[in-house]
């Protein structure tokens, strides 16, 4: 490693350890946060649902579908804390003064949000499957592969609300990001559905699904916990999760080039 | 003072360009800043006067032209060069979740200092700039004139050669003011060489060695203070700044 790799890491160290004191100050607040939309999720999907008619072998997937709306939550907020930092607080203006590079400071903040959310979401989302116990197998459990789409859910998520939040205007943001952008994106996805009865009932709607990324996050968890053979298997998961975080990483050049113009 | 160019800008340009618009901010300006005098920016809104402390504070960079620090371009080695400068810029950017110690603590640490270091710059500049009462205030409970102050705290913890400072006193009260001017007296008198950027022209007269007036992105002069009102033969910044403005208008 070279001496100035050396520093760059080591004001990376800074900059996420001034995060994780942040974070662990307001644990308790994203706890709270995270907890009502699980308690109603898991009444949701794991009882009243059911009672609805829903069969059981239908809980776990949905349910897990659903979560995505938890990560959402967590992205959104840290986009939002992002964007009216460039608007308004201008602290970023600070960061790109200080003597570190730019894929280090930006790596800071993607590395920040996936701890972040990690903190908060991954055992809350065990949780409700231990609540959900009777209807959940996790006979063909892949802990290797969960991990790796763990890891990747995080990062992708990370990187699509960084790059928008650096991208678009902090008006557009509040005015489209939900309409234009999370909605679509979720409503097309297999947050909801199996994707593989999606596609048999309509073909064409299941290759829309396969647009979404959010299609191969919830597919990705389902198929690592809950077994392939019914879902997209998690190594084709992990490649599209791939490539849409490669996506979200040109956006977020593209982003820090057109509205920072750093050095 | 010593004559010994710190920094030297040379035919600097910066182009913002929109789909639908081309704004040259900065045209062709070379001028050079000596080691340990105030060197103040000059000039009307949209002059070019934050545009150029920007690029000297390493946030954007030119689209063409140098600065060379010490003879060599600040890109050669930009961590080194920053290492060396300050910034207080006009937005009050401090860490909104942060007190003001842990704003200082944090700067030190992105430095790299060491933590004894750090709490013994911490202490220096808290005595210096009376914070000391403020110490555990989050940062949004204080007044503009304390997060001036912080700000010039956190721009100084690494001890630069050069600090920036843009609009320091914009929307502060005239004490206010005066008490920050002397904070900049007292930097200068400890060999600091500092950039002022302002509008105020009595700031700039009061403060500055030498000024530099920015007018549509290309320098109109770069004078002291003494020689303008002697060249002039005027008694002060404002009636010089005025006249010269005045025959731009007429020529206009």
């Amino acid at each position: 490693m070279s001496n100035t790799t050396y520093r760059h890491a080591r004001i990376f160290w800074v900059l996420l350890s001034k995060d994780i004191k942040l974070l662990t100050s307001r644990l308790d607040a994203l706890f709270l946060d995270c907890i009502s939309p699980l308690i109603t999720q898991v009444l949701t999907f794991g009882y009243l649902f059911p009672l609805l008619g829903m069969p059981s072998s239908m809980i776990a997937p949905v349910y897990l579908g659903s979560m995505m709306t938890l990560l959402i939550q967590l992205g959104f907020t840290f986009l939002i804390r992002v964007a009216f930092d460039i608007k308004d607080t201008h602290f970023i203006d600070y960061q790109n003064t200080l003597p570190i590079s730019k894929k280090w400071l930006f790596s800071s903040y993607i590395v920040s949000n996936m701890i972040e959310t990690a903190i908060a979401a991954v055992p809350l989302i065990t949780a409700g499957l231990l609540v959900l116990h009777n209807h959940v197998s996790f006979e063909h459990t892949s802990v290797i592969a969960l991990l790796a789409i763990i890891i990747m859910n995080l990062l992708f998520f990370a990187t699509f609300f960084l790059a928008c939040a650096i991208y678009y205007d902090f008006n557009w943001l509040i005015n489209n990001m939900w309409p234009r952008r999370i909605i679509p994106l979720l409503s097309l996805s297999a947050s909801l559905v199996i994707w593989s009865k999606a596609y048999a009932w309509s073909p064409i709607l299941g290759i829309i699904m396969l647009f979404s990324p959010f299609t191969y996050a919830v597919e990705g968890m389902r198929s690592s916990i809950l077994g392939s053979q019914d879902y997209l298997s998690p190594l084709t998961c992990l490649g599209a999760l791939a490539l849409f975080i490669s996506i979200n990483i040109i956006v977020l050049t593209i982003g820090i080039r057109k509205k920072l113009d750093p050095v | 003072m010593t004559e010994k160019p710190i920094l030297t800008i040379t035919d600097l340009t910066k182009i913002y360009k929109s789909k639908k618009h081309e704004v040259r901010a900065l045209d062709g300006v070379s001028l050079t800043i000596n080691k340990g005098e105030i060197f103040g920016l000059l000039g009307v809104n949209g002059a070019g006067k934050t545009t150029l402390s920007s690029i000297i504070a390493t946030l954007h960079p030119p689209t063409s032209g140098s600065v060379l620090y010490k003879g060599k371009s600040i890109y050669e080695d930009i961590d080194r060069y920053r290492n060396h400068l300050g910034f207080c810029p006009q937005h009050q950017n401090l860490d909104p979740d942060l007190t003001v110690y842990e704003n200082l603590l944090f700067a030190g640490r992105y430095f790299l200092m060491s933590e004894e270091l750090i709490k013994e710059r911490i202490a220096t500049l808290m005595r210096e700039l009376e914070l000391e009462r403020y110490a555990s205030f989050d940062v949004d409970a204080l007044s503009g004139g304390n997060k001036q102050r912080v700000l010039i705290a956190r721009a100084l913890i690494h001890e630069p050669e050069i600090i920036i400072f843009d609009e320091p006193t914009v929307g502060l009260d005239p004490d206010i003011r005066r008490k920050l001017w002397d904070i900049i007296k007292e930097l200068k008198n400890k060999g600091i060489t500092i950039i002022l950027t302002t509008h105020y022209l009595d700031e700039a007269e009061v403060l500055s060695d030498r000024i530099c007036i920015l007018q549509k992105g290309s320098i109109k002069l770069v004078e002291s203070v003494a020689t303008l009102k002697e060249k002039h033969g005027m008694a002060s910044l404002e009636n010089i700044f005025l006249h010269l403005h005045g025959q731009d208008w007429a020529h206009e």
